[in-house]
């Protein structure tokens, strides 16, 4: 079973997450809700993947995406992005994210979007 | 308190009663409190009583928080200020619910309020010939003073008429 | 139980200066402004700001919190249901009208909201006041306002016909929301650590 490292600073967004990811066959190896955090979280516990918010206090999205990036250069990052947060989201490309999923996410989206990612069928 | 003339609708808070003459409109929220509701047909005069607590117990505070006490004082301003007749006069009885964020010391609070409320009606012989009781949830009561009919609106379920 | 003129001044500039602290928590948390249009701190009846409250029908959803510590007290946040659901979008960072009904994540965010506003009350508190000021787990009420507040004022209301209450009112900056937040003191716990306040040199 994959595992999820869920990073968003929204505890109901986080929420919604998991109860998708339960539908799903992907295990939540753990949560954190800033990008000092999911940095920190990452190193710890080796996720097989990570959604990532762009908006969050202490270190925004991106920049946890370039420094997952930089300590792992196969970390798979998926951003969650709102449907205005465009340049956010490029910008969250070019740091290494593999992937991106906009809000309001459908769950189908969400587990099919995983799936390619950390490559299940 | 007791004749209130601002405009056609008089609200009663917690712990306070007010009648009203025909066309007024006597509502209320309630939720573990009991609202006692008081009417008399024959000159169109309603009173309401928003009690919190069954029994004084010789406690400070207003009268009307209390079954005990608040329940004598509003059948004493229908009988000697409104000149109501004790023989045409009716209750009607709503509220007292199970309001689960009370604290436990209070358990279940809704339901001494409704049988002090239950015990004193009777005990000054006057007639309960509706009530809507219990439950867990807010409750919204108005009387039109015209007819005696009380809305009355539980959080979640459509309006009645009692 | 009374609350002294000093003691009232002292607690109305705390409470505000803890509400603007609290509001710009607020709007970071949902990415929107929440604009203070009014905070009040007063000594009120019972029975009359009930009967305030009684007035409006609206179906409300509201966190309820205890605080302990530098006082007792209670803390409600109350937004109406439709508010809710916009809130949760904000909050969520999705569209404006993806969130319909109302579920386990209006719910969440509710809770979310008030242990913010909470929090924020209570360090602001804590600073100002000198010592600690926790808030409880939160718990949801959906009902009307009437009945939700008579649950916030009940305890209170048993003993006091009149309380001290603080009201402050949030408007959501372009929206038609309209949010209350209530702190409702024990005044006893209270007048203590006003006392010890006034004899103290931090705050002359």
């Amino acid at each position: 079973m994959k595992r999820v490292l869920i990073v968003d600073d929204a505890s109901v967004v986080r929420l919604m997450i998991k109860k998708v990811l339960k539908e799903g066959d992907f295990e939540i190896a753990g949560e954190a809700a800033n990008g000092v955090d999911a940095l920190t979280k990452y190193k710890e516990l080796r996720p097989d993947v990570v959604t990532m918010d762009i908006t969050m206090p202490e270190a925004d999205g991106i920049q946890a995406t370039k420094d997952i990036i930089a300590f792992d250069e196969d970390a798979k990052v998926v951003i969650l992005s709102g449907i205005d947060q465009k340049e956010m989201l490029w910008q969250a490309i070019k740091a290494g994210a593999a992937s991106y999923i906009v809000k309001p996410f459908e769950n189908d989206r969400v587990l099919s979007t995983l799936n390619e990612v950390t490559g299940k069928q | 308190m007791i004749l209130n003339n601002n405009g056609n609708i008089i609200t009663v808070g917690v712990g306070d009663l007010k009648i009203g003459k025909s066309p007024k409109m006597i509502k209320t929220s309630l939720g573990s409190c009991v609202g006692v509701v008081l009417y008399d047909s024959v000159q169109k005069i309603g009173g309401v009583l928003h009690l919190m607590l069954p029994n004084c117990n010789d406690r400070e505070g207003k009268p009307s928080k209390y079954a005990d006490t608040g329940i004598p004082l509003l059948l004493d301003l229908m009988l000697n200020q409104a000149k109501s007749k004790k023989n045409v006069l009716t209750a009607k009885i709503f509220g007292g619910a199970n309001m689960f964020n009370v604290s436990s010391e209070l358990f279940d609070i809704g339901k001494s309020n409704i049988a002090e409320t239950e015990r004193l009606l009777n005990h000054f012989g006057i007639r309960i010939t509706a009530s809507r009781v219990g439950g867990t949830k807010g409750h919204q009561i108005t009387l039109d003073t015209e007819t005696g009919v009380v809305q009355s609106r539980i959080f979640g379920e459509p309006i009645k008429e009692y | 139980m009374q609350i002294s003129k000093e003691h009232l001044k002292i607690l109305d500039i705390v409470v505000k200066m803890g509400m603007d602290n609290a509001s710009r928590r607020f709007s970071k948390t949902i990415r929107r402004a929440a604009l203070i249009e009014l905070v009040k701190t007063e000594m009120v009846d019972i029975s009359e700001a009930t009967e305030e409250m009684n007035n409006d029908l609206r179906e409300m959803v509201s966190s309820m919190l205890q605080l302990e510590g530098a006082f007792n007290g209670k803390l409600l946040f109350m937004i109406p249901l439709e508010g809710a659901l916009s809130l949760q979008d904000f909050y969520t960072g999705q569209p404006q009208g993806t969130s319909k009904e109302y579920d386990e994540f209006t719910e969440g965010t509710v809770q979310e909201i008030g242990n913010i506003l909470a929090s924020s009350i209570g360090n602001s508190f804590a600073l100002d006041l000198g010592s600690q000021l926790l808030p409880t787990p939160p718990q949801i009420l959906c009902d009307f306002a009437g009945t939700i507040f008579t649950s916030l004022i009940f305890e209170e209301g048993m003993y006091n016909d009149k309380i001290l209450l603080t009201e402050t009112k949030f408007n959501i900056h372009k929206t038609e929301i309209d949010c209350y937040f209530f702190l409702l003191p024990e005044i006893g716990s209270l007048e203590v650590t006003l006392n010890k306040l006034e004899k103290s040199e931090s705050f002359a």
